[in-house]
């Protein structure tokens, strides 16, 4: 059976040990991923947003297999990759590629930026100086930085400059999914949108999908295609991101955009409802997880785990709660679309 | 209009490195209003830091000096005080928040001790027992419940908002006339991020004291400023109320930022405007405007020298030779 999608994440499941200080204790797990299931449509975006610590980078490098999974599976097109090793992995990481928040740390300081860009050549290609000096030179046309830079060092460029690089190394291959963790959040405003534009030109040049983490909600709605909310490792809402911003069905995701400040004077609000922090993945509530910070919680919610099922009526909208009717009633949205 | 509390005039501030001197900020005008939020918003590096910690005399040193201005607070230039009368009013009259609420507390003193040791500095009046019962009262106030034993709690059993509202308590322990708050919510996740505006804010009504709210962020501005200055690389380019700017901004490079957010009510499909470069090192920093090599409406003209603000309207003023010529309705 063949289908369109580039991506398959079923149950994926990603528990860390936690060393217990005393002795003869069990020793604790945070459930940083806890059952995640997402399908990634060929050359769609897929935002993931949340608030830190509630397992997005872990996901996000679970499916490019820098972490191994505890359970679940990984489906690349078609191709159950989650235990694949050695020469296989080499090829499919070729295809899956990565970029990291950070483009101060993601880069080697002590390599030029011709040895950090043809080092995927090196690897995955066989070519020689002049044709890996060639496509390394293509690279950094197609992401928008002079040619003679190449012998420039990584502390020779600003911060946007550099992610431009980090961009450039993740396509070199042609990949076919690019999952890129928090990638605007360390740059300014300006830069921030230049990155934005380049990384959705690439898409439409490249066919590329796109797995976009962020916290910056007004981010991943202006690049995704749809949205999953993530919150204490689990997935407790997913819509496309104009129904999710229409209809928002799940009281996190509206508490979620309830916070953004948005940047119009002219409707300034008065907040409700946001109070609560992230409980510890160590030990999250039992039922919903949500609870401890719902103001529509009941005992139902304290015994049982709602599903990512629709519930709406609209197939495409999954959400997790078992009070998605009252949360709808209750929503004001804080902005017009 | 009320009065101003605290005037930054012609502030210039230069360091020595390496590479010479420097001129991080050049004449920096701004005024603080009494109980209002003063705004001072820009990318990194622009000076918005270094001109707060020039207003509490923060600044590295020797690197770090004043060359030219005055920071006019109570009719007391700031600039040229005696460090001891310095002490007064650092933490007592302006207190500061800072970026990150991890390092902004000594990690190996009780949240107790650290909070007295304000009392002890700025209300030698009080009484060791008075002084802890004020800290627990501070402590409800900024919204961390069971005080008592947080104040023996050290500042790892705290998470990143709670830390941030202890911070929040130490500057607010002395009631100051001017809270500076730099970036305090850069390092938050948005839902917390909300619960601190709303703290603020409603801290602010209470007391009545003046902000200077310094943040990257134009949605935090839109929320919680009454006025706003726009830096870029070292100059205020335009300074005005909040509505002001975000309806008619005068200054391209205003413009450009506003342009460039994404926003959520914004089509999917627009491309998001761009300002196309980057800003040039302070090292060699072109003659006239600084913004002249990204400025798409750049003219022979603003090669001159351009350091005053002309005004557009009372409350309205802009850092541009050519605003009169820009239509941006």
């Amino acid at each position: 059976m063949s289908s369109n999608y580039a991506l398959q994440i079923k149950n994926l499941v990603k528990y860390f040990p936690v060393k217990s200080n005393k002795l003869f204790t069990k020793p604790l797990t945070l459930k940083a991923v806890d059952g995640i299931s997402l399908n990634v449509k060929a050359g769609e975006t897929l935002g993931i947003v949340g608030e830190s610590g509630c397992g997005k980078s872990t996901l996000a490098k679970t499916i490019a297999r820098l972490i191994t999974s505890d359970a679940g599976e990984i489906f690349f097109k078609d191709k159950n990759i989650t235990h694949y090793k050695h020469k296989d992995l080499k090829k499919v990481r070729s295809n899956i590629q990565y970029v990291f928040q950070d483009p101060y740390e993601s880069l080697n300081p002590r390599h030029t930026v011709l040895s950090i860009l043809e080092e995927p050549f090196i690897i995955h290609a066989k070519m020689n100086a002049q044709q890996r000096r060639a496509q390394v030179e293509h690279l950094l046309s197609k992401v928008g930085l002079p040619t003679d830079c190449l012998q420039k060092y990584p502390h020779e460029f600003s911060g946007g400059q550099r992610q431009r690089i980090g961009i450039a190394r993740a396509i070199a291959l042609n990949p076919e999914v690019l999952i890129c963790d928090e990638p605007v959040s360390a740059l300014d405003v300006s830069v921030q949108s230049q990155i934005i534009n380049l990384l959705k030109d690439l898409q439409t040049e490249l066919g590329l999908s796109i797995i976009f983490i962020a916290h910056d909600l007004a981010v991943v709605k202006h690049i995704s295609d749809r949205i999953a909310v993530m919150y204490l490792g689990e997935i407790v809402e997913e819509a496309s991101s104009d129904e999710l911003f229409n209809n928002p069905q799940h009281p996190y995701t509206q508490l979620l955009m309830n916070a953004i400040p948005n940047p119009d004077p002219s409707v300034r609000r008065i907040r409700n409802n946001i109070s609560g922090e992230l409980p510890s993945p160590i030990n999250p509530p039992k039922g919903c997880r949500f609870q401890s910070r719902c103001h529509l919680g009941d005992d139902k919610c304290t015994q049982q785990n709602p599903d990512l099922i629709a519930r709406t009526g609209n197939e495409l909208h999954l959400v997790s709660c078992h009070h998605t009717k009252q949360a709808r009633e209750r929503w004001v949205s804080p902005w017009q679309l | 209009m009320s009065p101003a509390i605290l005037e930054v005039k012609d502030l210039c501030v230069s360091f020595e490195t390496e590479q010479g001197l420097l001129n991080v900020l050049d004449h920096v005008c701004l005024e603080i209003k009494k109980g209002k939020t003063l705004g001072l918003v820009g990318e990194s590096g622009c000076g918005k830091s270094v001109t707060s910690m020039s207003i509490m005399r923060l600044l590295p040193q020797p690197s770090g000096k004043i060359v030219k201005g005055e920071i006019l607070y109570d009719n007391t230039d700031l600039t040229k005080v005696s460090s001891d009368q310095l002490r007064n009013i650092r933490g007592n009259r302006i207190a500061m928040i800072f970026q990150e609420p991890m390092t902004a507390l000594n990690p190996v003193k009780t949240i107790g001790s650290q909070l007295l040791e304000v009392y002890k500095l700025h209300r030698k009046d009080l009484t060791k027992k008075q002084a802890y019962s004020a800290s627990i009262e501070i402590l409800l106030k900024v919204g961390i419940p069971e005080a008592a034993t947080r104040m023996n709690e050290h500042p790892h059993q705290l998470s990143g908002g709670m830390r941030q509202r202890v911070v929040i308590a130490m500057a607010l322990a002395c009631e100051p006339d001017i809270l500076i708050a730099d970036e305090p919510t850069t390092a938050l996740d948005v839902t917390i991020q909300a619960q601190i505006l709303e703290l603020m804010k409603t801290l602010q009504s209470e007391l009545g004291m003046a902000m200077l709210f310094i943040t990257h962020d134009l949605g935090v501005i839109a929320e919680l400023c009454d006025d706003v200055a726009v830096m870029y690389a070292g100059r205020v380019v335009e300074k005005t109320t909040v509505k002001q700017l975000f309806n008619h901004p005068r200054h391209p490079y205003s413009i450009g930022l506003l342009n460039s957010i994404p926003k959520i009510t914004s089509k999917k499909l627009e491309r998001l405007s761009t300002i196309e470069g980057q800003v040039p090192s302070l090292t060699d920093m072109p003659d006239g405007c600084r913004f002249q090599n990204r400025c798409e409406f750049s003219a022979p003209t603003c090669s001159q020298q351009s350091h005053t603000l002309s005004k557009v309207s009372d409350n309205h003023f802009v850092n541009c030779h050519k605003w009169e010529h820009l239509n941006n309705e």
